[in-house]
């Protein structure tokens, strides 16, 4: 995963964008300017995922809109919010939304680039996390989300009407096929798993249906 | 002079010394015959009759003339020849004639007196309310010199009231402020301006034509004016303060844009200077780049300080597209944080409007905040300012909403102060845009024929082809 991420700046503030674009620039960051958090949702299919950088006050959609609008789309680019205000309701707001950081214009070079590489960082592991997550099978998905929930063998044996040998044997597999190196990691990979939200556990559930009726 | 009035009137009174000198005329009477041998039997008792009647008047008069008579027939000069009956009859005769006499110098010495205390006490009383009266007064003679003042007009000046004899009149007020309309100013002595109104009255003197003038301070009641019209001033720049708070964040972002960008530029500008190989030139385009945000800043700040800056409202015929423009501008600070779609539609005519653009764009951004607010979590808000002409000399500018519109009664004026409907309001913001524009000459009011579907307020104002 060392191939460069893309960054995508959104401002309605040309001079702000020009001027970010540079800054990143200079620090061996190339990133790419969009005007408004829509003009960016309108190309954002043919966008590789990446780090986005949005204001929080624009024509059209907000850059509140912007993160709520991304998990829904299937799109784990984290989100750094700069706002031209900000207030505590406005930075609640944002982290609440789902952004990764939330930072006040005018801000330092270091900050924006240590936000960036946080950022970075962040969808290095989600990348990663979601292809040790392709790797499972449907129920070895539903085993993870029910330990990840903190339930027991026991416990998660009864919701799945399997025996509780049965789920530690699932335990056993989903350390060795994630390579996690601890339960710790597993229950990780498990929230990453539930943030990816109902798009991807809803055809799990589809699917579980589906084998009842089988049987 | 009290005292006087309260005296018993002479004829009732008999006193002493009367009776005293009648019994010495007795005395007399007899010594002269005794020791001189002298009959003199009336001579001395007309004497003591006289100075009876003169000084306490009738009774004591006959009271004298009966006592002297009587001593002198029984007692001082009984063998006299001129004592007859016939003497006695006449000298009786003439001292109640004296008695009468003295009785009536007696009266009209006393009217005289009378008449003398009563000039007195006028004149005293005439000269004190002249002196002590609150209102200053001067009296004036036919060539316009001061002949007196009193001692409001001493204390009004400030000037002794002794130095006044003499002066011409025109060091303190010009004769054409006499009787004016407006209160004349004046400066005094002692450098306070006065503004006095003055009136004025002939009063014949002597046959001459003196006058007397009568100087209202009207100072205090200007000054209270004057600082009721700062006072205002004062209320309207809060008003401006308070609604550029309102827009605190949306400055707060118009201005942290440009330094966000600068701060970017000179990161830039540092990062590409700091390396093995300074790059000077891309680093001097980026510094050049931060400064001209430095000065879009510096100008964003010069629009709002210009804004909320202390200064006297003056009325000026300005280019209606320049005014709008500003205007707009600081719409688009009102609008853009309650995200609704605003439209600018301004009247294309080159015109001036008679303003004071400070209080118009007051008015203006007032209206386009309570739009926003009306507007705010409501489906697709839009928000319209539209300027046109109905006549060649009014301008009427509108501001409109998608709101829920302005409950328009009969009964309530929506522009009295203390009316507010929202929930933090004062009630005072359209009251002040109501009472500028009124003092522009113009008029102001609301209905809800917006054709974004709210309340739309507009306002007229003088305008004149440029």
């Amino acid at each position: 995963m060392q191939h460069e991420l893309p960054i995508y700046i959104i401002d309605d503030e040309p001079e702000m964008c020009r001027s970010l674009s540079l800054l990143l620039a200079t620090s061996g960051v190339p990133a790419r300017s969009f005007g408004s958090a829509d003009l960016f949702l309108d190309t954002l299919d043919s966008l590789p995922i990446g780090v986005i950088i949005c204001d929080v006050i624009m024509p059209g959609s907000s850059g509140l809109a912007l993160v709520r609008a991304l998990p829904p789309l299937d799109r784990p680019d984290p989100v750094i919010v700069i706002a031209g205000h900000a207030d505590i309701p406005l930075a609640v707001d944002a982290l609440k939304a789902g952004a990764f950081d939330f930072i006040e214009k005018p801000f330092e070079a270091s900050v924006i680039g240590q936000a960036v590489a946080g950022a970075k960082s962040l969808l290095q592991d989600r990348m990663a996390a979601r292809q040790r997550l392709d790797a499972l099978s449907p129920r070895e998905r539903q085993v993870l989300h029910l330990i990840s929930q903190g339930a027991t063998s026991k416990e998660a044996a009864r919701a799945l009407g399997i025996s509780p040998r049965t789920v530690e044997t699932y335990r056993v597999h989903l350390l060795e096929k994630t390579g996690a190196g601890s339960t710790a990691e597993l229950i990780r990979l498990g929230v990453e798993l539930d943030r990816l939200g109902v798009g991807s556990l809803a055809p799990l559930v589809a699917h579980q249906l589906d084998a009842q009726a089988v049987h | 002079m009290i005292d006087e009035d309260r005296r018993p009137p002479p004829a009732a009174r008999l006193s002493a010394s009367s009776i005293t000198v009648a019994a010495a005329a007795i005395l007399v009477t007899w010594a002269a015959r005794v020791f001189a041998g002298v009959e003199l039997p009336f001579l001395f008792c007309l004497g003591a009759i006289l100075y009876a009647s003169l000084n306490e008047g009738f009774v004591s008069g006959l009271v004298a003339t009966g006592v002297t008579l009587t001593g002198t027939t029984l007692f001082a000069s009984p063998s006299s020849p001129l004592v007859t009956g016939r003497n006695l009859v006449i000298v009786t005769a003439f001292g109640a004639a004296l008695s009468i006499t003295g009785e009536l110098m007696q009266r009209a010495r006393r009217r005289e007196q009378r008449a003398a205390a009563h000039a007195r006490r006028r004149e005293q009383t005439l000269q004190i309310m002249f002196d002590d009266s609150p209102a200053a007064m001067l009296v004036v003679d036919p060539a316009d010199r001061i002949a007196a003042v009193n001692d409001a007009t001493a204390e009004l000046f400030g000037i002794d009231r002794r130095a006044f004899a003499g002066l011409p009149l025109d060091l303190f007020v010009p004769p054409s402020s006499r009787n004016a309309a407006a209160p004349h100013r004046s400066i005094t002595a002692d450098g306070r301006t006065l503004h006095v109104r003055v009136l004025s009255k002939p009063i014949p003197l002597a046959g001459r034509a003196y006058s007397m003038l009568y100087l209202r301070d009207e100072s205090e009641a200007i000054k209270a004016a004057e600082q009721l019209a700062e006072t205002q001033r004062g209320l309207y720049r809060i008003a401006r303060a308070t609604s550029l708070g309102q827009l605190g964040s949306s400055i707060a972002h118009e201005l942290n844009q440009p330094l966000g960008a600068i701060a970017n530029y000179l990161g830039v500008a540092q990062a590409l200077l700091a390396g093995q190989t300074p790059q000077v030139a891309p680093a001097n385009e980026a510094l050049g780049d931060a400064l001209r945000q430095v000065f879009r800043t510096a100008a964003v700040l010069r629009k709002l300080r210009e804004f909320v800056a202390r200064r006297p409202p003056t009325l000026q015929w300005l280019d209606v597209h320049a005014l709008m423009e500003d205007v707009v501008r600081l719409a688009h600070l009102a609008v853009k944080e309650s995200g609704a779609q605003f439209e600018a539609c301004i009247d294309r005519g080159a015109a001036e409007i008679l303003v004071d653009a400070v209080q118009i764009q007051q008015v203006l951004l007032n209206l386009l905040v309570n739009a926003a607010e009306a507007v705010e979590n409501r489906p697709s808000p839009s928000i319209g300012l539209r300027s046109w002409s109905e006549h060649p000399d009014t301008l009427t500018i509108a501001v409109e909403d998608s709101g829920p519109g302005v409950p328009l009664k009969e009964d309530r004026d929506l522009f009295a102060p203390f009316q507010s409907t929202k929930a933090e309001g004062v009630g005072i913001g359209l009251t002040i845009c109501r009472s500028i524009v009124e003092a522009h000459g113009g008029r102001i009011w609301c209905d809800n024929e917006s054709t974004l579907g709210g309340a739309r307020f507009l306002l007229s104002l003088p305008r004149r082809d440029a």
